[in-house]
């Protein structure tokens, strides 16, 4: 089952079309990676599936329920935290906590608030008024909002904007941790290390129509033509060695650069065909590893390819 | 359409935050000090009137005529005309009003907190109902909390045990002032709900205020004029008015008359043409019918800031 999808969703401001004909689908329990360059219309859609604004045409369906008109069921199991979270000022972290929980219906509220201001690093900081706060002790206290009433979906918009290394890395430990207990996670994000590092499925957005939508391994790899491309580490690298491996079926091209082999390969299992070979014929090998390109280098291919298209 | 009790639990607690806060706010305390003081003044000037008649009556250099009017003063004192006294600060209450109403939901969109409120499964209703009542509850406890201690003062001072008609008629009065508050209270919430900016909304409820205040003058001009080389007949010339003349007056809430209908019923039963009731009636109506269009405007439109 489908957490999100949508077909044909469209949306336009006078003349802009800010998204057009988008289809989504997200996994139920996994963590899908929403990524776009700026204005791609990705916030525009977070809007239409929480049902901030009304499409002009197509559909969606979120945790089953129909986006134009069971905003109140979708709100329900949803969490979603926007772009710059922001609070109510002068009151404290604990009183906006209490009074969001109190809106969501959230019961024992005495508990779970200072339990989710744990589990975000605000331990100690709730009875502080929230103008006091950093922008990462704000995000923080966003995600411990967004958390309340144990959604079964996460929207979330630019999680680790503006944290410090350790507060990223604790937030994307919090999204793996959803993960593992079946919380479907929606993620759009401008730093796509940290996508590369926990999403799933990525979907890529540009001037409002979905370019691809694809596990994340498949499109890292489609950048490279679907072809698997390894590195060979070995103490001596001659003509009898590149032979060797060259003669391996499923081997596309073989090249040497400083001291290393590079192999362009069919399909990732075939390393272990040259590892074979090349220990059969007597050669020692230190290493063979698969170089996978990043999401930033896959994600600025495709669209780039999609503006010279 | 049938409210359930989770809608109701909602508006209690968005009313309960929104009254909190405007009580707390720098402008509600400034303006509310001052008119809340204003008013035990008034009070004030009221119980010195009082004492004066009855110096007036018991000193012996006072002459004859004196001491009858000043009987007749005493005769006919009742601890109400301290409301009729703080009616005159009904228009500091409305402004108080219209500027603590008109920002109430802009100021989410400006403080981008309408995100948050929005994400919770809460109807877009239920914010609306929630930041009126808080609206209205808070500045009907300042003119009920005013003019009740007012009265209680008055009272006390003046040794008047208030008899049960002036003590309806204070009732009633309260009643109609709140409900002229539910019109101007829909009139900002209304404004607030069509633009995020909230300077915009404040200017655009003060303009609507000033707007109906000139309406009901010219109201009063184009009637004044159309009765001119007429015979009229008895106190209430609204009724001849024409009927484009009437809407105008009508639509102005303050300039009714209401509170002068019920405290001074010797100058006539009827207000802008109507007895108590239907007037009571027409300004129930007005706000339902204003904060209606607010929730029609705030639900149909998209929430991006």
């Amino acid at each position: 089952m489908n957490s999100i999808e949508t077909h044909g969703l469209t949306k336009r401001f006078g003349t802009l079309v800010a998204v057009n004909d988008l289809n989504l689908n997200v996994e139920e329990g996994k963590i899908y990676g929403f990524l776009g360059p700026n204005g791609a219309g990705k916030s525009t859609t977070i809007s239409m599936l929480m049902g901030f604004v009304r499409p002009n045409s197509g559909s969606g369906k979120v945790m089953g329920y129909d986006i134009l008109n069971q905003h109140y069921e979708i709100r329900k199991l949803t969490g979603y935290l926007p772009e710059r979270p922001a609070f109510y000022d002068s009151m404290t972290g604990t009183d906006n906590m209490t009074y969001f929980g109190k809106l969501a219906g959230v019961a024992d509220l005495s508990k779970c608030v200072p339990e989710l201001l744990a589990q975000v690093g605000l331990e100690g900081r709730g009875k502080d008024k929230v103008k006091t706060y950093s922008h990462g002790m704000r995000q923080r206290l966003g995600i411990a909002i967004t958390l309340l009433g144990n959604p079964k979906l996460l929207i979330m918009d630019e999680p680790t904007t503006g944290l410090d290394p350790q507060g990223s890395h604790d937030i994307r430990e919090i999204i793996k941790k959803l993960k593992g207990e079946h919380v479907t996670i929606f993620l759009s994000s401008h730093i796509l290390h940290e996508v590369q590092e926990i999403a799933d499925n990525v979907g890529i957005i540009k001037d409002g129509r979905m370019i691809t939508e694809t596990p994340i391994d498949n499109f890292l790899r489609s950048t490279k033509g679907n072809i698997a491309v390894f590195e060979i580490n070995a103490p001596m690298i001659d003509d009898k060695f590149v032979d060797t491996v060259r003669k391996v079926k499923g081997v596309e091209t073989v090249s040497l650069r400083a001291g290393k082999l590079f192999l362009n390969l069919d399909e990732p299992a075939i390393a272990e065909d040259v590892n074979a070979a090349l220990v059969g014929a007597g050669f020692r090998v230190r290493e063979i590893k698969e170089i996978i390109p990043t999401l930033e280098d896959a994600f600025l291919k495709v669209i780039e390819g999609k503006k010279e298209g | 359409m049938a409210i359930t009790s989770k809608e109701i639990q909602t508006i209690q607690i968005i009313a309960i935050k929104e009254f909190r806060d405007n009580l707390l706010s720098k402008r509600f305390l400034i303006i509310g000090i001052v008119y809340f003081f204003i008013a035990l003044l008034l009070a004030a000037v009221v119980m010195l009137s009082y004492f004066s008649y009855i110096e007036y009556v018991h000193n012996p250099n006072s002459t004859d005529l004196a001491k009858t009017q000043s009987q007749a003063q005493l005769d006919n004192f009742k601890p109400s005309q301290v409301i009729d006294y703080i009616g005159i600060l009904n228009i500091v209450l409305v402004l108080l009003t219209v500027i603590v109403s008109a920002d109430t939901l802009s100021n989410e969109f400006k403080d981008r907190t309408i995100y948050q409120l929005m994400s919770k499964p809460i109807d877009r209703s239920s914010i609306i109902m929630g930041k009126y009542l808080g609206c209205l509850g808070v500045v009907s406890s300042l003119f009920v909390g005013s003019a009740l201690l007012a009265y209680l003062i008055v009272a006390v001072a003046t040794w008047h045990i208030p008899s049960i008609w002036d003590f309806l008629a204070v009732i009633e009065a309260i009643i109609s002032t709140v409900l002229i508050m539910a019109v101007y209270v829909a009139i900002g919430v209304l404004a607030s709900s069509l633009t995020k900016n909230p300077y915009l909304s404040i200017i655009g409820s003060l303009l609507a205020w000033i707007g109906l205040w000139f309406a009901s003058a010219i109201g009063n001009m184009i009637g004044g004029l159309s009765q001119m080389g007429q015979f009229i007949v008895g106190t209430d010339t609204f009724n001849t008015y024409p009927i484009y003349a009437k809407v105008l007056v009508w639509i102005d809430p303050l300039s009714h008359g209401i509170m002068e209908q019920i405290l001074h019923p010797e100058n006539g039963t009827a207000a802008a043409g109507m007895p108590i009731w239907a007037n009571l009636i027409f300004l129930l109506v007005y706000a339902v019918v204003l904060l209606i269009i607010a929730l029609l405007a705030f639900d149909y439109r998209d929430i991006s800031v």
